[in-house]
Parts: structure tokens; C-alpha cells; sequence
């Protein structure tokens, strides 16, 4: 398989603390990649590097053979795409001007967006299922429509890779599903995404492979299924885990789950449905 | 942009601009008028002179040389202040945010001190203007970017800095004859204005006007923040240098000429947001076309309403800060 992204023994340090060290990970096109890991673990600060917002202590980081260091803005925005958690802006763009932002990369500094670059933005928006939002302002959508109007910016960038941070973090538990729904779509057609996450079950849910941080170094990396065992997400996040396994009886497959343990007695109890 | 919003674009300047030249004391028939100003304009065809040289060198070397200048220093501090509410992402700011109107009052007040003549007046409030800006952005260059939190915050030390100097000088003043010239000289006046002035003030002005509009998608992009600018690959540090130095052009050039006018370009730019919307591609320009009527109607006033001249920065905030607060009001805390 083709490498996009390689990361070679890695290590961030921020003021005199060692965030994390050594790490080694290979990012293949047109694969899924979740990054887990407790709060502050410096999961951000892995993609910012890999974007080349913010720079590594030691080792390097390949984007598609090339050194993200020795790379121009503009180049590395014509690759990788960014959705980012904190987004705030006082001003009410419409949706379709927010995304027509993307076209940044491809255009000017004098320039402004053409038709075709509206064309483009508008494509993007109908791939998200969001075009019928685009004279909407932005500052008054939802925050599920706002992260899909923020993946149709990216994907205005035209990039081979997407990286998202927290993509679902402040969203209800239907535009959670949503917002993994239209990721897991970008990954079928071909795009490398690296997204982070705080809930081992959305790497379940749509992961191809999952990278575990815990105490500034990788705990595990490899294939879902493989890599999301009890003993790795309790060395992860030093808590119990429970993983269960459900037949999903309409198509026959199997879902897992996974679940913290508290030490606290049990409120709820689940009572037997009778059939 | 509707076509209707495009008409009123065109014709609200021309008009508001051809009424000005009947305001004042001195009565001239809009006939005696339009041939004054073809005479002057088509200087090649001989006319036949029907009016008296009062009136030639009321309109030609008093009021259009105040109108053109009140629109051009309306115009420039409207789309800097635009400019800047984009790129620091905050609806609040104003052109003179880093500290060039304190630099320029500084500069003026010392050169009115030493008893210099209007050229060396003009010339050192525009140094110390621009010198003004210069240590802001020095002040606030980190790790070879400019946060935005700094360029503010150093903004306010040079601010305060140059105010304390320009107190300093009032101070040291003579109370009789230089302490009021000073005073008037701050409180901003467009009564002085000859027809040199114009050439004098128009390249900085023209050329920072001309560099903000070539960049005006890109603060669309700024507006998001300095991490997702960069990451839709804007070279931010670049792009604040350009914003800056025409501002910085625009604004110590204007009050280089005209004295510290507040106001214009903190509510121009929110009337136009209110009417256009908050695309600068579209925003920046109609500020240019709203500020230079917004600043003319009230130059108009200010020279009519009363006998004596009332000075023009006075007038800007007394009228700029209800309706600005009627706007907030309005948006109830929400940016419009």
C-alpha cells in the first residue's frame, strides 16, 4: 500500500515539557485513521504538525516523500485539508462563502474566486448533502450542518488528506452518526483521513485502523478490529473497559461496542425485553 | 450585489457630491455652477466668463477642494477600518487601532510647536504617524509572527505613549497662541484645505485604497483566525504586513491633513454589513462609496450649521456614537 503521510520518530515538546516522543506512523491513501487518546495526550498537537502548523522537537514527518518542514504554505494546503474543533468567526458569511474559502490554496493573493471556484464550492456542498443550505448565514446553522459545511470547505480544497480534529465533540448523538456517515463516505472515495476522537466507539464505528496515545508515546497502532481489544483501551485511558459484541439481526453482521467500567454501584439495570 | 444597490452606489456620490458645492454662505445658481466647473474642467474651449471671481474661487478653491478631500479621507478611513475588522476578527476595531492617529497628533503637535509652516506640519504627522505603527508591529513580532492579541495590546502601549508625549507638548505650550492651534489642529478640520493639499494627500490615500481592494477576498480568509488562514494556505504574516501599510498609508496621510476624525471607519463599515453583508469582496468596496458620502454630508454640516465652523471630529463622534449605539442595540449583541 502506498504511504501519504509518514511519521519517523517523532517527538514535541512544548515549553520544557515533553508532550510525547518516538513515535512511528504510516498514514496509507484512502484509509481511515482514528487517533484515541486521553484528554491533553497531544493528540491536536500531532495533527497540527502533520499540517505543518506547528514543528516537531526531533524526527520528521513525510508527506508524500517530502519533508512538511521544508514545505510552502500553500503547497501543504493543496494537500491536506483541516477541519478544525475551535472555529469561531463574529462575521455572518453566508455557507457558500465560507466554503468558497477553500479555494485559498488554489488561488492568488490578489485573486478573488471565479465561477468555476464557485462551481467547485458548490459541488463540494451537494457531496456533504448541504447544498440546500448555501444562503444560509453560517453563524446561524446548526452546529451538525456547521461541521459538514466545514468538510465541504476542506473538500473545496481539492486535498488527498483530511485531517479533523474532534469532528464530533459538542454534537447530539444523531449528527454524531451523521458527521461519521459523511467521513466514512470521503474515505470510500478515495481521500486518507486522520481524525482524533474522544469515543473509542466512533473508531468502531467507521475506523479502517486506530492509533492509541497514552503518556506521550503510541500504546498500540493497526486495524480496528485487532488493535481495540480491553487490555489496550485500559492502558490508554487507565480505566476498566468492557467490550461487547452485538448480532445486528437485520443484515447479520456484528456490531461492537465498547463501555467504561465505574466503580460505583449500577442505577440502571436493563430488563429482559420479552420477544 | 443587486442592480438597485448599484445605482444608489453610483449616483448617491455624484449627487451628494454636487449638492456640497451649494452649501455655504455664498449663494451660486446651479447653472453659474456647472459652467464654473466645465470652464475649469474643459480649461481647452473657450467660455465666455458670466460670473464674478468671488464665486470662481468659492467653488473652485474653497468647496471643491474641502468636498474632494472629505470624500477621499471617507472613503480611506472607511475601508481601512473594514479592513482591520476583518483581519482581527472583531467588529470593534477601528482604523486607528495601532496607533497612528496618536503617532501623527504627536508629530503635528511638536511641529506646531517649533513654529513650522503647514508643508513641515504635514510632513512630520506623517512620519511620526507611520514611525507610530512601526514600533506596534515591532513591539508585537514574536517568534517571527505577529499574534493578533499583540499587535492590540502594543497598539494601546503606543497609543498611550504618544498621547502622554502630545499632553506633554500642550503642556509645555504657549496657552496663548500654539495651545488652541494644537487643540483645533486634533479635533480634526477639513477648513484649511487648498487645492495642493489634494495632490499632496491623494497618492498614499489612492495607492492604500488600490492595495486593500486586491487583497479583499483574502480577508475574508483572515477573519476565520491565523490557523485556518494558514491552513487554506494564506501566508498570514505576508498578508498582515500588505494590511497594515496600507492603512497605516491611508490613515496618517488623512490625519496628516486633516487632524484625528473618529468614528468613520468603526461605523461606515457596519452600516455597509448591515446592507451588503459581511463578504469583504463586496464589503470593501461599497465602504469606499458609503465613507466619502458619510464624511461629505457631515463636513457639509459642519461648515453650515453655525456661523463659525464647527471642528469635525467633534461632530463625527457626536453623531457616529448614538447610532453606533443604536446599531448595537439593534443587534442586540449579535454581529450583524
Amino acid at each position: 500500500m502506498e504511504k501519504v503521510i509518514e511519521i519517523l520518530n517523532a517527538s514535541f515538546v512544548y515549553g520544557k515539557q515533553l508532550v510525547w516522543h518516538d513515535i512511528n506512523l504510516d498514514i496509507f491513501k484512502g484509509e481511515l485513521l482514528c487517533l484515541l487518546g486521553a484528554n491533553g495526550c497531544g493528540k491536536t498537537t500531532l495533527l497540527n504538525c502533520i499540517h505543518g502548523d506547528q514543528t516537531l522537537e526531533n524526527g520528521s514527518i513525510l508527506l508524500n516523500g517530502k519533508q512538511i518542514e521544508k514545505m510552502q504554505t500553500i503547497q501543504i494546503a493543496k494537500q491536506i485539508g483541516v477541519v478544525f474543533q475551535e472555529h469561531t468567526t463574529p462575521f455572518p458569511y453566508s455557507v457558500l462563502d465560507v466554503v468558497l474559502m477553500g479555494r485559498g490554496p488554489h488561488l492568488g493573493m490578489f485573486k478573488s474566486p471565479s465561477d468555476k471556484d464557485r462551481g467547485i464550492a458548490l459541488k463540494s456542498l451537494k457531496s456533504m448533502g448541504v447544498l440546500a443550505l448555501k444562503d444560509k448565514r453560517y453563524t446561524e446553522i446548526s452546529g451538525g450542518e456547521r461541521q459538514l459545511v466545514l468538510i465541504a470547505r476542506t473538500l473545496t480544497q481539492e486535498p488527498e488528506v483530511i485531517l479533523l480534529d474532534e469532528p464530533t465533540s459538542f454534537l447530539d448523538f444523531k449528527n454524531q452518526a451523521l458527521v461519521l456517515e459523511m467521513i466514512r463516505k470521503l474515505a470510500r472515495k478515495g481521500l486518507t483521513i486522520i481524525m482524533t476522537s474522544h469515543f473509542p466507539n466512533h473508531a468502531l464505528i467507521c475506523a479502517d485502523r486506530v492509533a492509541l496515545m497514552s503518556n506521550g508515546t503510541m500504546v498500540a497502532i493497526g486495524e480496528t478490529h485487532k488493535i481495540m481489544t480491553e487490555i489496550n483501551l485500559e492502558k490508554t485511558y487507565d480505566i476498566g473497559v468492557k467490550i461487547l459484541s452485538v448480532n445486528d439481526k437485520e443484515n447479520g453482521k456484528t456490531i461492537k461496542f465498547c463501555m467504561p467500567c465505574i466503580k460505583e454501584e449500577h442505577i440502571c439495570e436493563l430488563l429482559e425485553q420479552p420477544e | 450585489m443587486t442592480r438597485q444597490k448599484l445605482i444608489i452606489l453610483i449616483a448617491m456620490p455624484l449627487l451628494i457630491f454636487f449638492i456640497s458645492l451649494f452649501v455655504g454662505r455664498l449663494f451660486i445658481d446651479p447653472v453659474t455652477l456647472l459652467k464654473v466647473l466645465c470652464s475649469k474642467i474643459f480649461f481647452f474651449i473657450p467660455m465666455e466668463k458670466t460670473w464674478t471671481d468671488a464665486v470662481e474661487i468659492v467653488v473652485i478653491r474653497i468647496r471643491l477642494p474641502r468636498a474632494l478631500m472629505a470624500m477621499m479621507v471617507g472613503a480611506g478611513l472607511s475601508i481601512s477600518g473594514a479592513a482591520f475588522q476583518g483581519m482581527f476578527n472583531n467588529p470593534l476595531v477601528s482604523p486607528y487601532l495601532l496607533g497612528v492617529s496618536s503617532g501623527a497628533g504627536f508629530g503635528a503637535a511638536l511641529a506646531i510647536l517649533i513654529d513650522s509652516g503647514t508643508i513641515i506640519i504635514q510632513t512630520a504627522s506623517f512620519f511620526f504617524g507611520t514611525l507610530a505603527v512601526v514600533i506596534t508591529y515591532c513591539i508585537s513580532r514574536v517568534y517571527k509572527t505577529t499574534p493578533l492579541l499583540m499587535l492590540v495590546l502594543s497598539g494601546v502601549v503606543v497609543s498611550s505613549f504618544f498621547m502622554a508625549l502630545i499632553s506633554l507638548i500642550k503642556f509645555i505650550a504657549d496657552p496663548e497662541e500654539k495651545l488652541p492651534t494644537i487643540v483645533f489642529w486634533i479635533m480634526g478640520s477639513f477648513g484649511g484645505v487648498r487645492l495642493e493639499d489634494i495632490l499632496i494627500t491623494c497618492p498614499p490615500i489612492v495607492i492604500g485604497i488600490i492595495g486593500l481592494l486586491f487583497v479583499r477576498w483574502r480577508i475574508n480568509l483572515m477573519s476565520m483566525g491565523d490557523r485556518e488562514a494558514k491552513a487554506m494556505g494564506t501566508k498570514v504574516e505576508l498578508l498582515k504586513v500588505i494590511i497594515i501599510i496600507c492603512t497605516t498609508m491611508i490613515s496618517a496621510a488623512a490625519v496628516s491633513v486633516c487632524g484625528i476624525i473618529g468614528w468613520v471607519g468603526l461605523v461606515i463599515p457596519h452600516i455597509c454589513r448591515l446592507w451588503v453583508g459581511p463578504d469583504h469582496k463586496v464589503l470593501l468596496p461599497v465602504t469606499i462609496v458609503v465613507g466619502a458620502c458619510y464624511l461629505l454630508i457631515i463636513d457639509n454640516f459642519a461648515r453650515a450649521m453655525t456661523s463659525s465652523e464647527i471642528p469635525l471630529g467633534i461632530l463625527t463622534a457626536i453623531i457616529g456614537a448614538p447610532f453606533f449605539a443604536y446599531l448595537l442595540r439593534r443587534s442586540k449583541g449579535g454581529w450583524f
